[in-house]
């Protein structure tokens, strides 16, 4: 391990010494672990009757029912409302030029929408943080931030070449 | 809490009685652990598990909170994404779980056993479950010898109480990092019974935000991380007070843009092509008549050689391709709060949400309208500006004409929690709310069906 990886501790170690069982005896390791987790939602339908009372506020029936205003349609792409929806991508779309743009879009950036749920493609690859730099306010007072992530960009790039 | 911050450990671990309790405030984006009865927590840091290989040796270790990114080039991070302990908020991941308590107990300094009682904030209706599972781990792995569960929330209303910032009676709106909540109060207990939830947080904005721009600009999605997106969103985003207006405004602004930049910049193209065919002309003319001069025989062989194929363009970037600009994301991301359908969620907003609870309450209106008298707005999203103005405006909407309503922030809406909550451990009252292993031994889970500790000291 590096000297500056040690000296900031930033791993974890692997025994501690106020612990009765280490984590590595909880989980041996080379074994194959398998998905030993659920998600929420099925941990909750599995949960039995008494540790959900239907009479008594649990964690299913505290939570909020649709709202009583009528859902407002609002374009993907611009933000702005929306009266159209393109049959094909079932994007929401403002105006001509957004319709435009949306065809335009290559198909993994869109993913189908379905029951009116937005899903925009999501990318997430951890790539190290760079500040703000420096912030510009324009005549429009929208804000254009400026060089954010100028260095990190290019290391992008050459990594894909 | 600067992003990359590492916690220090404490040292005075032993010095302190083994009656003292500890207090954790385990938040879905932040990890709070100090000591009972002090005014700050020692050691906060954001509540998340890596797990990447070491380069160069190939073994896998765990990072747990923020790191320096610099430090990142020593791990192969391409198999592990950033985990969290919780889902929405509640904790369902008890390996990352003990992962995070694990640094938390080291930072605060424990070295032979953590023998303190231990009082441990939860969501509201925590499902029995994940309490069953979590005294499992504080019992079975670090031998603690008394918990306690609490509401973060409600230590937050508590805690305030106490400055004198809302009432006896009153309501706590909460929007935290994975959920929104309202808790009414009546004589200064929580009535969960009335108390609403939806599924919609600062994880949900800062998620959005991060669509959005990658969908704006496909050529940076990879580099627009959730990271960025939230220092973006804590620096820029703001609530609308009226958000269909605020989009009108935005729209004659981008109008007007459009149409400044297409004018200017077509004009400006043609001049230049103008200018450049004329100048080439020139030119052209110009040597022509020198050849002339010198040899009548002359073939321009410029020209002649013309039809090899042009080279291929190449998209030079400029500084243009590296810039970002946010504009009508600044306004519309905070708004999934208030409109959770945008984003798909079916369910109320949070100014309606008021409304649902006081519903639920099923008092008179009397005491509906004192407890409108003391609205506390907490959680790490009430520090988005705009946000008290906005609440007080859709809450209005649902309250006869008229009636009163007064809405204070907290007065540390990320630490009041915490705070809350180590001046209940620290009260003689605490123990009467705790239990042991053997009383979870005897009960199981169904200890927890009826467990609810009394909040007043």
């Amino acid at each position: 391990m590096e000297s500056e990886v040690v000296k900031t501790e930033m791993v974890l170690a692997a025994t501690f010494p106020f612990k009765k069982v280490q984590i590595a005896d909880k989980y041996p390791k080379g074994q194959s672990r398998g998905r030993q987790w659920k998600h929420l939602r099925l941990l909750l339908q599995a949960a039995d009757a008494t540790s959900l009372p239907p009479d008594r506020p649990n964690y299913l029936n505290i939570q909020s029912p649709p709202s009583i205003y009528p859902p407002k349609r609002y374009c993907d792409i611009t933000g702005f409302e929306a009266p159209y929806v393109d049959p094909r991508t079932k994007l929401r779309y403002a105006d001509p030029e957004v319709f435009k743009q949306i065809r335009m879009l290559p198909d993994e950036y869109v993913q189908r929408r379905e029951m009116g749920i937005c899903a925009l493609e999501s990318v997430g690859k951890y790539i190290s943080r760079s500040s703000v730099n420096q912030i510009v306010r324009d005549d429009f007072s929208s804000v254009v931030i400026a060089d954010i992530m100028a260095g990190d960009v290019q290391f992008v790039l050459y990594r894909r070449s | 809490m600067p992003s990359g911050y590492r916690p220090d450990r404490e040292t005075d671990f032993a010095g302190f009685p083994s009656t003292t309790p500890i207090v954790i405030d385990n938040g879905a984006s932040t990890f709070r652990i100090g000591w009972a009865g002090e005014a700050e927590p020692r050691v906060a840091f954001r509540n998340i598990v890596q797990r990447p290989r070491h380069r160069s040796s190939g073994e896998t270790v765990t990072v747990v909170g923020d790191t320096d990114p610099a430090l990142m080039k020593y791990f192969d991070c391409t198999r592990s994404a950033i985990r969290s302990p919780f889902d929405d908020d509640v904790v369902y991941q008890f390996e990352y779980m003990e992962y995070i308590l694990d640094f938390g107990f080291d930072r605060l300094g424990a070295t032979s056993e953590v023998g303190h009682p231990i009082l441990m904030t939860e969501c509201e209706c925590n499902p029995s479950f994940s309490r069953a599972r979590m005294s499992e781990l504080l019992f079975e792995t670090y031998g603690v010898p008394s918990i306690a569960f609490g509401i973060d929330d409600v230590f937050s209303y508590k805690y305030n109480q106490k400055l004198g910032n809302c009432g006896e009676d009153g309501l706590a709106i909460s929007c935290e990092h994975g959920t929104c909540h309202v808790v009414p109060f009546l004589k200064g207990e929580p009535v969960l019974g009335a108390c609403c939830r939806t599924n919609v947080g600062g994880f949900h904005i800062t998620d959005f935000l991060r669509q959005l721009l990658s969908l704006k600009y496909p050529y940076h999605s990879a580099s627009i991380t959730w990271e960025k997106a939230e220092e973006l969103k804590k620096e820029h985003c703001y609530v609308a007070l009226d958000y269909m207006s605020e989009l009108q405004i935005f729209k004659l602004k981008e109008k007007k843009k459009q149409i400044l930049l297409k004018t200017t910049t077509e004009g400006r193209m043609r001049a230049k092509q103008r200018r450049a065919e004329e100048e080439a002309l020139r030119e052209k003319q110009e040597e022509e008549r020198l050849h002339w001069d010198m040899d009548p025989t002359f073939v321009n062989k410029a020209e002649a050689v013309q039809q090899t194929p042009e080279p291929p363009k190449v998209w030079t970037l400029t500084a243009e391709d590296y810039r970002i600009s946010i504009g009508i994301e600044r306004f519309r991301c905070p708004e999934i709060l208030f409109q959770p359908g945008m984003i798909g969620i079916d369910q109320a907003g949070i100014d309606e949400m008021v409304s649902i609870s006081l519903r639920r309450l099923m008092e008179d209106e009397a005491v509906k309208e004192r407890l409108c008298q003391s609205i506390l707005v907490t959680g790490g999203c009430s520090l988005i500006p705009g946000m008290i103005p906005r609440l007080e405006s859709g809450i209005r909407q649902f309250r006869p004409y008229l009636s009163p309503l007064k809405l204070v922030r907290a007065a540390d809406p990320l630490i009041d929690a915490w705070r809350g909550a180590a001046a209940f451990a620290a009260s003689s009252k605490f123990g009467r709310h705790t239990f042991s292993l053997a009383d979870y031994r005897e009960h199981g889970e169904n200890l927890f069906h009826r467990y609810n500790i009394v909040y007043s000291l």
